[in-house]
């Protein structure tokens, strides 16, 4: 990559103390349907420099698009041949005018030095999976619905191509590269009456787009006739779909960005108890054929599995070099070079399945998903979300029918001691809310609170 | 110099025979800071061109962004984008487009005072005054951004759109902790216009203001009461009811269906144009036209003139927020809806500014007839369901009204309550006007964009707190 180390050249001449620059090219098809039919079909080619200087302690970061021009002179691989020399040039004037008029962040420790050995990660590219034909593929997920029961089906199909390259300023420099397919289907009947599953893979072998949509088509003709629930207190079974939502809030709030920032519930609880010992919860860089998976992080420290609750403690934030130099701890190699942040979340697995789940449960609340979901206060980890889709409700062990019109008002550490029992297969997801990859089983939680509208 | 590649782009459309075609050139020119916790975290500049394109092939959309501008590139993009459409045709939905007039116009947001004629050391300076009146607050995050987002439209119907939109943007995290007990507000200001609204923003006073509010909730408030009440609530909570449970269930693409797997449909169905949804006194506007608003525009993302829209008239459904496509579907003119938040992203129907149109009563005024009531300025937590139903607002700077006086604080009042009877319980609107921004979330992939949330304080009778 010429054009990288061209620019590192100029950046370093210029006596910078830290940099990194990200190459990434992302190739992209995308199928939208609704009501059964494609309403627009998409093709994406987008390509970027993402910059991060540092100098005297001011962190400055900027993108670079418009090197890519005709005078970037690429190949067909979207490697460039030969460096737009004028345009970097006055990109690295602009960039030092800049860091003249900045203030240094104070508790900036640098960036990551050291030379790891990286180990590949298995199953994140799958030239099958780039290839796919999309209408196909989309045609048979919503003819699962449909067979399933659903009348009408809306969702979408994407397919990505994304490569990168990092250097740094201490002469790190790795390659990435990732498929990803993402189906989302939502099955609906009559009004009130769907069911909504995704699948997510960077392998053609585990994208099921049938079994998405005979889930989504199950679960809708399951809700059929819901009644409205009413408020209370109640066991409730979050399916994968809906405690990924709040499992990224989790994740997120791992982060020792959020914490500083005021905008963690874990602040102050390292080594704490925060849920019931029935959760274990991860942070999975290397996650084999994780959609968010990869080597090094955006500082070129090797990623690794993070515990973050391990039997309901919390052991530790996510750092990046510079914040775990400020704590006196080791990077977990979540850069982020302004805010770490988790790759993949997994919750470790429990021993039942999800009908014995059920039966465990008195009076309760199956939720297949939620949206959204709104916190008053990330410190305190009040918040509220809103179950939609198939929506049951069980007595005495057993599903006796569907609701709609509640909301569940609770609070997010509050549903973590309230943790019962983690079901015994897992689904890898990612959703319009949550946005992190998250591998997780269902979820009982007891005793949540239940709200409805007053008028 | 890439406008040579829009209309490359164009004639190549032409030539392959589609049966519309539009190019869309945007361009951002962005600016930004972070103070966090008194601290200049980052700082930094972007600049970022591309292009999306869309067509209409044997009544098919297909859609193409890229930001590698070679003409090779292009064609090779445009060429893979019409047979992933010919592919699709047998499963398409087919797809027709109001007829509208083609116009030829360049506008463009002056601003009055330059982004780039304030130095970066100034604007550091402005957020360390500004955070320095809430020091004592455990979490402050302070950004200040700048955008100008310049566009050039080009149809094959002969529209030719050019708009420059400077923007400026400040949004706040607050979080106080005060014996044990926490609270948090997140807010965000925006005008169209240049540094001219960020001096009149005073962000020092104002955000002092804030953490003057929640510390005083904090340290002294009292349980709200339980039984029916009468509710006043100030434009900050009025804007975002306005926008989630009018603006949103009136996008006709929601109406019929087009959002559902994620953004979600409507309780309003199409034939309920005339039907009633509150109160006599309830009149609801959209309107992209406002000068120095968060979404203001003139043209929309398919050129078509934007105007107001008069959501709810007296009370009653009078139209829905239209595109060309669902313009169409209803027999009726795009009423200017079509927005994207790029140009890699399709452009679909979104609010710009919508707002409660004002009426004769003074704030003092809604409040003086309630024996027993709370007033609500601000929100906390908020949400409603995917059909713009049953929705929730968490109260923040909230007042117990006792004989028609403020008193004292409450904690966390919660409104709960259905659309119909939110609208319905509406017996008195007040004059002073305000407009909030929202960034507002829609579609799939989703597409965030500035709006106003407006309106006057409004009283709501009878209602059970939650």
């Amino acid at each position: 990559m010429e054009t990288l180390e061209y620019l590192m050249k100029k950046l370093k001449q210029k006596k910078i103390d830290d940099a990194v620059l990200t190459f990434s090219a992302n190739h992209s098809r995308q199928i939208k349907f609704a009501n059964n039919k494609i309403v627009k079909t998409g093709v994406e080619e987008l390509r970027n420099i993402g910059i991060f200087v540092v100098k005297d302690k001011k962190i400055l970061t900027t993108n670079c698009h418009d090197l890519i021009g005709e005078s970037g002179l690429s190949n067909e691989r979207g490697d460039f041949l030969e460096p737009n020399k004028k345009g970097m040039d006055k990109l690295v004037r602009k960039i030092f005018e800049f860091l003249k008029l900045m203030q240094p962040k104070k508790d900036y420790y640098g960036i990551n030095e050291k030379k790891f050995k990286y180990k590949e990660i298995g199953n994140t590219y799958d030239p099958k999976a780039i290839n796919i034909d999309e209408v196909d593929y989309a045609e048979r997920g919503i003819n699962a619905a449909l067979k399933e029961g659903a009348r009408r089906t809306n969702g979408i199909l994407e397919v990505h191509d994304v490569k990168s390259t990092v250097l740094t300023s201490n002469e790190i420099m790795f390659n990435e590269k990732r498929s990803e397919l993402y189906f989302s289907i939502r099955s609906l009947i009559e009004e009130d009456e769907s069911g909504h599953m995704n699948s997510l893979s960077t392998s053609l072998k585990k994208f099921n787009v049938e079994e998405a949509g005979k889930t989504a088509g199950k679960i809708a003709k399951d809700s059929r006739n819901p009644s409205k629930g009413s408020k209370g207190n109640y066991d409730i079974i979050f399916g994968p779909m809906a405690i990924i939502p709040l499992l990224n809030i989790v994740g997120e709030g791992a982060s020792i960005f959020s914490v500083e920032a005021g905008l963690s519930f874990f602040a102050g609880r390292q080594g704490k108890k925060v849920g019931s010992p029935d959760i274990t919860l991860y942070d999975d860089g290397r996650l084999d054929g994780g959609v968010n998976s990869t080597k090094a992080d955006d500082e070129g420290v090797a990623t690794r599995r993070n515990v973050l609750i391990e039997k309901g403690i919390f052991k530790q934030y996510l750092h990046n070099t510079s914040t775990a130099r400020k704590y006196k701890v080791e990077s977990t190699g979540n850069a982020g070079l302004i805010s770490p942040g988790p790759w993949n979340i997994v919750v470790e697995r429990g021993r039942l399945s999800l009908p014995e789940m059920i039966k465990e449960v008195k009076n309760g609340i199956y939720v297949t998903n939620v949206w959204y979901t709104r916190f008053a206060n990330y410190h305190s980890g009040d918040f509220s979300t809103i179950p939609r889709d198939g929506t049951f409700l069980i007595k005495n062990g057993k599903v006796i029918g569907s609701l709609k019109n509640i909301r569940i008002s609770e609070n997010i550490l509050r549903l973590l001691k309230n943790v019962d029992c983690v079901g015994n297969k897992a689904r890898y997801l990612r959703s319009w809310e949550a946005r992190i990859p998250t591998l997780t089983p269902p979820i009982l939680i007891r005793n949540c609170k239940i709200t409805a509208p007053t008028s | 110099m890439y406008d040579g590649y829009a209309d490359f782009a164009l004639k190549f459309l032409e030539k392959n025979n589609v049966q519309y075609g539009e190019v869309r050139l945007e361009e951002h020119e962005e600016e930004g800071l972070i103070l966090k916790n008194g601290t200049a975290e980052v700082s930094g500049f972007d600049h970022s061109i591309g292009m999306g394109v869309r067509f209409l092939l044997n009544n098919s959309l297909g859609f193409v962004s890229i930001n590698r501008f070679e003409k090779d590139s292009i064609k090779k993009n445009i060429m893979k984008a019409i047979r992933v459409v010919r592919n699709g045709n047998r499963l398409s939905e087919k797809v027709r487009l109001s007829e509208e007039l083609p116009y030829k116009k360049i506008y463009k947001v002056m601003q009055k005072v330059k982004f780039k004629d304030i130095k970066l050391s100034d604007k550091i300076e402005l957020l360390h005054e500004t955070d320095s009146g809430a020091r004592n607050a455990i979490g402050r995050y302070l950004s200040l951004s700048s955008d100008i987002s310049k566009k050039s439209l080009l149809t094959t119907e002969g529209t030719r759109i050019i708009s420059e939109i400077p923007r400026a943007n400040f949004t706040f995290f607050l979080t106080l902790k005060i014996n044990g007990k926490s609270s948090q507000k997140y807010w965000q200001l925006c005008n169209s216009g240049g540094y001219e609204h960020v001096k009149k923003w005073n962000l020092p006073k104002y955000i002092l203001d804030e953490y003057k509010a929640i510390e005083k909730n904090l340290k002294h408030a009292r349980k709200p009461p339980r039984e029916k009440i009468d509710v006043v609530v100030g434009p900050e909570v009025t804007g975002i009811m306005v926008h989630e449970s009018v603006g949103h269930p009136f996008e006709a693409d929601r109406i019929f269906g087009r959002e559902a797997a994620q953004a979600g449909e409507s309780f309003i169905h199409k034939n309920m144009i005339g039907n009633r949804l509150g109160s006599e006194i309830v009149n609801v506007v959209d309107d992209p036209t406002l000068e120095n608003s968060a979404g203001f525009y003139l043209y929309d993302d398919e050129g078509v003139k934007a105007r107001r829209r008069f959501l709810i008239k007296d009370g009653k459904i009078n139209e829905f927020l239209h595109n060309r496509e669902t313009a169409a579907e209803m027999n009726v003119k795009s009423n200017g809806a079509a927005r994207a938040e790029d140009f890699d992203k399709e452009a679909i129907i979104r609010m710009a500014n919508t707002f409660l149109l004002p009426g004769e009563y003074s704030e003092e005024e809604l409040i003086e007839d309630i024996k027993l009531g709370v007033y609500i300025r601000d929100y906390t937590e908020w949400n409603i369901d995917d059909k713009r139903f049953q929705q929730k607002y968490v109260g923040g700077d909230a007042y117990l009204i006792k004989n028609g006086k403020i008193r004292y604080p409450v904690i966390k009042p919660v409104l709960e309550l259905t659309t119909p009877a939110l609208w319905n319980s509406i017996d008195a609107v007040g004059k002073n006007i305000e407009y909030h921004t929202g960034t507002c979330g829609k579609g799939e992939p989703m597409q965030g964009v500035p709006a106003f949330l407006g309106g006057p304080s409004i009283r709501i009778k009878d209602i059970k707190l939650g």
